[in-house]
């Protein structure tokens, strides 16, 4: 930013007026794109409250490194770019779900209540849980061409990757997502069975003591 | 190598070209070369031509998703850090400016306060239009008021005779203290703050940390998005612990569990907290709960003396007399204990039970791989367990020594044969637009999915089905009242996830309640039925669409209200005697979608929060009466009510609110309950309600008196 001990008066008003610039392209990109770029990050994570920090942390990256910003007609890859690193930086850092707020205002802080979340606890359909389970650059590349109808030079841009590495990618991406959706039905027609077998077992038990605790393992929660 | 083989290897690449250009002709216009060969290779090959017929339709099933909202507070939050990006840079400037003298100092100061003003304006007008109108564009907020280090929760996480608790934050830094109330105004009217006090629990945390109370406030239970810790609390200056770096296993708990010797009442011990004389409802309430289980019809033995502690941790003084412990609870923790590692809490807030020896709450794993489950933690234990596995399972409160499980499932409710079903005392309305009416499981089963609530005992592993279409009830400790959400569920389009969509709150009688044995979960019959809540019908649709209705708020609600904010005119009131379930009014609109729900220790009287419908934080705060004898909520009108946030507790016959800091004061009030309710005279008045102002007293109701002492007021956030 060129602030300094060389700073003048001159430039001072200089830098005042570049910043009030910044800060208005800055607004308007948000104004522009702050929803699709909410809708990939929430597409990535799954997650209202973690998408609209990533979100947030998108345009707050973005203010800071204007600079970086060479043609901006290219404004909106870059914020993709931008968006990318942002969700998959956490998500390599595990940290993928910040603490919903929901108990939070229950007992501490504005936040959404238990119950709200509760509504919201994601029971996913097997597009989703299918794409969940294809690998996040994949998952990435699709939902930004797919699903935010990135041309392939955009796409190119945002990823960081030459415009044939980002076609590559998007094929194994389509490639992933067929077979993940395949084995999605596949096992939700078999959850679906074991399900009615315990409905039937549960509608006909009587004896209460032969309810009993379960322990079940809790381990199944690893992050991939 | 077999001939046949040897020409499948050499097709292999062919095939993989082939899916390559399928692949690349939905983005773009193939080469003609490579569109004829692509053609060509289709032609002759199914298994070709069904994967580029499945990426077509791929791609129209992941564009035909919805498109999801951002919140509506994106924005403000957005704009709140991007003004601290401009002072942390005004910071820099400022502070290398310095050694130059006073004039360029202010000279640089008016620049920045030039800028921020041009930034006001200039994000006003381009931003107008696209952001909520609920927060100004290019809003100052922070700029010029900026809170003291530590920052401070809004609310408290307990208020325990009258000593605040709280978790302060500064930096990645997350203290819990506790602080005395301080009486500022009238007697009815003191407030408590967090601005004093002394830290009793402390750990860092990359992200946000909550935390949830033991009855005798020696420990407490914090999480984050990651982890669920139980973290001793001391009052002396207290370790920092990271709570991201917990193992899963310190050793300290068991050796402490085999220390210990002999019991004695936990809550004397406490230094902050005193017991007080004024709990012997709580001890009534208590006894109740030991008292009623046999109407269950179950054997849940009485072994559980348990209920000697009050139900919420905001009455903890209850511990009292004869403690009479049949066996001798294990001493807290001693030293912060990760119980799960890799969920994230998902529903209502981890509570302990009353009595201090458990923790349960509901979590998914923080990839959201599966739905949530519920998990318990025994005190002495080394990790909680997950009770259930079919991963749609929501921890709804404790009552007594069980645990209130909701269920939200994908799948159709168990019909319940026809020759029990006719059992359920459910309410015979002479009015058919009850919702009991619908409320009836003796009615249609649904066919989509269902909400199902069992009463789980943790110690004994019994668990009972409650046979009504409900979600996240919430009992009152006597075990006499419920109230729940029902209404239809929605598929939400945007990822096929199962959620509220018009709903309301209802006030139900346990008595008409039909509980029966049941298997939590299949826990036993079929462990590896572990359903994700499969979707009723496939990929969601472009938007949401009610897939079931949970039955009592199929018919519209004839229940009069003079809504809280006294705006809206009562509808006739039916004239036959009320029937349970009985909506609570405790909005003004019409559908109920985020709610919270607390009972004071004596059930007389039960506080509803309902959100803002622009707002997750700020809502309504309701305070309802209830009349025991008779079954009658004053349902025509809260005897209270308040703009607050959804932080709703009671604490010794006070119910505690904290009003939200923008548009109100910001601060913790404890109000004081009406006194218990004369034995309720059993007329109702047909006539309609005349209140139009919850300020008045609903005179109509009969289990309900004017209380001239303590007349029901409005709180200063309203």
């Amino acid at each position: 930013m060129g602030i300094g001990v060389t700073a003048t008066p001159d430039a001072d008003d200089q830098r005042a007026i570049e910043s009030v610039a910044d800060r208005s392209f800055i607004e308007e990109l948000f104004a522009l794109h702050h929803g699709e770029i909410y809708a990939y990050v929430y597409r990535m994570v799954r997650d209202s409250e973690l998408a609209a920090d990533f979100a947030q942390d998108t345009f707050i990256k973005a203010y800071r490194h204007l600079d970086s910003l060479e043609d901006r007609a290219k404004a909106r890859a870059w914020l993709y770019q931008i968006a990318h690193r942002v969700v998959l930086d956490e998500l390599r850092r595990r940290r993928i779900v910040r603490f919903l707020p929901l108990v939070g205002d229950t007992h501490g802080g504005a936040a959404p209540s238990a119950e709200h979340l509760a509504m919201e606890m994601r029971l996913s359909g097997p597009l989703a849980r299918a794409l969940a389970r294809i690998p996040n650059r994949q998952r990435a590349a699709l939902l930004m061409a797919e699903v935010n109808d990135m041309t392939g030079l955009e796409l190119a841009e945002a990823l960081g990757v030459s415009h044939v590495a980002a076609r590559a990618l998007l094929t194994r991406a389509r490639e992933s997502l067929r077979q993940a959706l395949a084995d999605e039905r596949r096992e939700e027609k078999e959850r679906e069975a074991a399900l009615d077998a315990r409905f039937a077992a549960q509608a006909s038990i009587a004896d209460p003591r032969r309810t009993t605790a379960s322990h079940s393992d809790d381990s199944n929660g690893a992050d991939r | 190598m077999s001939r046949l083989s040897r020409a499948a290897r050499q097709a292999e690449p062919l095939h993989e070209r082939a899916r390559l250009l399928a692949s690349e002709a939905i983005d773009t216009e193939l080469e003609p070369g490579d569109a004829a060969w692509l053609a060509e290779h289709l032609d002759g090959c199914p298994d070709c031509r069904t994967v580029a017929d499945e990426y077509r339709a791929l791609r129209e099933e992941l564009r035909s998703l919805a498109v999801p909202e951002p919140p509506r507070d994106l924005w403000a939050r957005t704009s709140a850090a991007l003004d601290e990006v401009d002072r942390s840079a005004q910071r820099k400037a400022g502070a290398i400016r310095q050694g130059f003298g006073g004039w360029a100092a202010t000279r640089a100061s008016f620049g920045a306060a030039v800028a921020v003003a041009l930034v006001v304006v200039i994000s006003g007008v381009s931003l107008l239009s696209q952001v909520p109108a609920s927060h100004a564009p290019g809003s100052t907020r922070g700029v010029a008021v900026v809170p003291p280090a530590p920052l401070s929760a809004e609310a408290p996480v307990a208020v325990v005779d009258g000593t605040g608790y709280w978790i302060t934050r500064d930096g990645q830094t997350y203290q819990i203290r506790a602080g005395s109330a301080k009486c500022s105004g009238p007697s009815d009217r003191c407030s408590v703050s967090s601005e004093s006090g002394t830290t009793i629990g402390s750990i860092t945390s990359d992200s946000p940390v909550f935390a949830a109370l033991a009855p005798d406030a020696r420990q407490a239970a914090v999480w984050n998005g990651d982890t669920v810790a139980i973290l001793p609390l001391v009052s002396q200056t207290p370790a920092t612990v990271a709570i991201d770096q917990m193992t899963p296993r310190p050793t300290t708990t068991d050796s402490a569990v085999a220390t210990f010797a002999q019991p004695t009442p936990t809550v004397t011990a406490t230094p902050t907290v005193t017991a007080t004389p004024t709990v012997t409802a709580t001890s009534t309430a208590s006894a109740a709960i030991t008292a009623t289980p046999s109407s269950t019809g179950t054997a849940v033995p009485s072994e559980s003396p348990t209920a000697s502690a009050p139900a919420s941790p905001g009455a903890s003084a209850s511990v009292s007399p004869s403690p009479s412990l049949s066996s001798p609870p294990a001493q807290p923790v001693t030293v912060p204990t990760a119980i799960l590692n890799g969920y994230k809490v998902v529903g209502r807030a981890p509570e302990f039970s009353p009595d201090g020896q458990w923790v349960a709450f509901s979590a998914a794993p923080t990839n959201f791989t599966n739905g949530p489950d519920l998990f318990v933690w025994q005190v002495g234990q080394e990790r909680a367990h997950a009770v259930t596995s079919a991963h749609v399972d929501f921890f709804s409160g404790w009552l007594g020594s069980e645990i209130l499980v909701s269920e939200l499932s994908a799948r159709p409710a168990v019909s319940i044969p026809a020759a029990t079903s006719s059992d359920v005392l459910t309410p015979a309305p002479s009015d058919s637009s009850s919702p009991s009416a619908s409320a009836s499981p003796s009615a249609e089963p649904p066919s989509g999915p269902t909400t199902t609530s069992y009463l789980f005992d943790p110690a004994t592993g019994n668990a009972q089905r409650i046979d009504r279409a409900m979600l996240l009830p919430v009992s009152d400790p006597t075990r006499t009242f419920l109230v729940y959400w029902s209404g239809t569920i929605v598929l939400d389009a945007v990822s096929g996830q199962l959620k509220a969509g018009t709903g309301n709150l209802y006030l139900d009688s346990w008595a008409d309640l039909k509980i029966e044995p049941a298997l939590l979960d299949g826990v036993g019959a079929l462990p590896t039925a572990t359903p994700t809540a499969a979707t009723t019908g496939g990929e969601p649709s472009a938007s949401p669409i009610p897939v079931a209705t949970t039955s009592t708020e199929a018919a519209p609600s004839p229940t009069p209200s003079s809504v809280d904010n006294g705006n809206q005119t009562p509808s006739p009131e039916p004239s036959a005697a009320p029937v349970l379930p009985e909506l609570l009014r405790a909005s003004a609109v019409d559908s109920v979608e985020n709610w919270v729900v607390e009972w004071d220790a004596t059930g007389q009287h039960v506080a509803v929060w309902v959100a803002d419908p622009s707002s997750q934080s700020v809502g309504v705060v309701n305070l309802f009466a209830i009349g025991r004898g008779s079954g009658l909520v004053a349902t025509d009108g809260p005897l209270f009510h308040a703009r607050g946030l959804s932080s709703i507790q009671f604490d010794n016959g006070r119910l505690v609110y904290t009003t939200p800091a923008e548009g109100s004061d910001g601060k913790t009030y404890l109000v004081p309950l009406p006194p218990t309710p004369p034995t309720p005279s059993p007329s109702p008045s047909p006539s309609p309600s005349p209140t139009s102002s919850a300020a008045e007293a609903p005179s109509h109701t009969p289990t309900i008196t004017p209380q001239p002492t303590a007349p029901p007021s409005e709180g200063p956030g309203s």
